[in-house]
């Protein structure tokens, strides 16, 4: 069954309120854009390698994502090398080695290296907060941030519709299958690209062909008639909660305060 | 020529709530079995993403606010089930990617939706989303040295995921149009 990778557990992030893991993941995302000094982002790295292994996500659930994620790290970084080193100008680079229109320069390995750590740092937050998050706590998690309830629920009813479709893909799947329908199909871009239509016009038609129904009923139930409604699930702070806020807003002074200390790519000597 | 109905329609009544909902659950439910599970078309770029239509045909259907969150929203979905990750200008890129059909939902007549022009418009407006939200992407990857460091390299990302995305979008998009306007014709509340 394809559902979101959430693994229970009792590990810190497993303790934590959704709302702190989500500031988590803004930190990170700030760590990313805001430093272009490799010495600092060792320290999102790390951290995030280190929170990663304290969650205890069992590995051999997680492999298939990981195969998937160092595919597209793999890809990312070739692509990036190729241009890299075909072209990447700073004043007096410091080739070490050069072949064809190629230079492998010293700046350029630092400047490579800094692009996949920001990737892979963001990769393996986001994978631990999702991973140790109960998907059904989302919607009462951003209701609790002030997030307008109808905009909590389009997260609430999609997370709650999401395996309907995907069964209704099966079913379509072997239900075209069974009239002749091909998988694999053959030819080039245009007949492959039709291939998908028996399998997507019958379910997306459904699914739409159903909105009305539905916010027919909400409304009979006078959805949007409170400015505020109640959810059956909700989060409250504890204790520990407190501490990580507290914790992660110092680690965001910190990193204002080295952002604004190093605001340039660093390259060895 | 303005396509919405006489009266004026929020963005956020009960049917554009559920739209967004349907739209993000839709987009993420068909995208990771043909990404993960390589369905049909596998082996080939162009196949990467054929359901980039279904947030263009929401866009072009519900507006773009809900075509927005079904590429936002669904993208977010999808990448959370096929591997736990989130990647905020990819994400914010997909959402782009839906509310730039939005257009037509503005220009094009709802009883006009099943004729020619309305179909060439979709297809356009699928063509330009496809290169504004995959620009979008691949420039912030640029711009923050997001696994690219290069302008060649964010280029080569850019070219083959807007080919594609405009590819599949260009073709999908006015036929799921075109279904969504038979199946919905005759039934004066589903307009």
């Amino acid at each position: 069954m394809i559902q979101i990778k959430y693994f229970p557990g009792t590990s810190l992030l497993h303790r934590l309120d959704p709302r702190v893991k989500f500031l988590l993941v803004a930190l990170f995302i700030f760590a990313e854009v805001a430093f272009l000094d490799i010495r600092i982002l060792i320290f999102p790295i790390v951290a995030s390698i280190l929170l990663y292994l304290s969650a205890r996500i069992p590995f051999k659930e997680v492999k298939g994502t990981w195969k998937f994620l160092l595919g597209v790290i793999g890809f990312i970084t070739s692509v990036n090398a190729l241009f890299t080193f075909l072209g990447y100008n700073v004043p007096n680079p410091h080739i070490i080695v050069g072949f064809w229109v190629f230079n492998i320069t010293t700046e350029g390995i630092v400047i490579m290296l800094a692009s996949l750590m920001r990737f892979l740092s963001l990769a393996t937050i986001s994978m631990c907060v999702v991973n140790t998050t109960d998907p059904g706590l989302y919607a009462p998690a951003l209701a609790k941030l002030k997030v307008p309830y109808k905009g909590a629920f389009v997260v609430d009813l999609s997370m709650r519709y999401f395996p309907v479709y995907v069964e209704e893909l099966e079913t379509t799947m072997n239900a075209q299958m069974a009239r002749g329908f091909k998988v694999k199909a053959k030819g080039g871009w245009f007949a492959r690209i039709l291939n998908t239509v028996p399998l997507i016009v019958p379910v997306a038609m459904t699914s739409m062909l159903s909105i009305y129904d539905v916010a027919d009923a909400m409304e009979l139930r006078a959805f949007g008639a409170e400015k505020k409604r109640t959810w059956y699930r909700t989060v409250n702070f504890k204790q520990i909660d407190y501490g990580a806020t507290i914790i992660l807003f110092a680690l965001l002074v910190v990193a204002v305060y080295l952002r604004i200390k190093f605001p340039t790519p660093w390259f060895p000597t | 020529m303005l396509g919405t109905k006489g009266m004026k329609e929020s963005f956020f009544s009960a049917k554009q709530i559920v739209a967004m909902a349907v739209g993000t659950a839709l987009y993420a439910a068909l995208t990771i079995p043909f990404n993960v599970l390589q369905i049909p078309g596998s082996g080939g770029l162009v196949a990467i993403r054929p359901t980039v239509a279904i947030p263009m045909l929401f866009g072009f259907v519900f507006g773009p606010i809900t075509g927005f969150v079904s590429g936002l929203l669904g993208n977010i979905l999808s990448d959370q089930v096929s591997f736990g990750g989130f990647f905020w200008n990819w994400d914010i890129g997909n959402g782009l990617l839906g509310a730039v059909p939005g257009i037509g939902y503005f220009i094009v007549k709802r009883t006009d939706w099943a004729k020619a022009r309305a179909l060439l418009t979709s297809s356009v407006l699928a063509i330009v989303g496809s290169i504004v939200g995959i620009g979008f992407a691949a420039m912030t990857d640029l711009a923050f040295q997001i696994g690219l460091s290069t302008l060649g390299a964010a280029l080569a990302e850019f070219y083959s995921a807007a080919a594609t995305d405009a590819v599949n979008g260009a073709i999908l998009t006015p036929i799921l149009l075109l279904a969504y306007a038979r199946a919905t014709a005759g039934r004066a509340r589903r307009v």
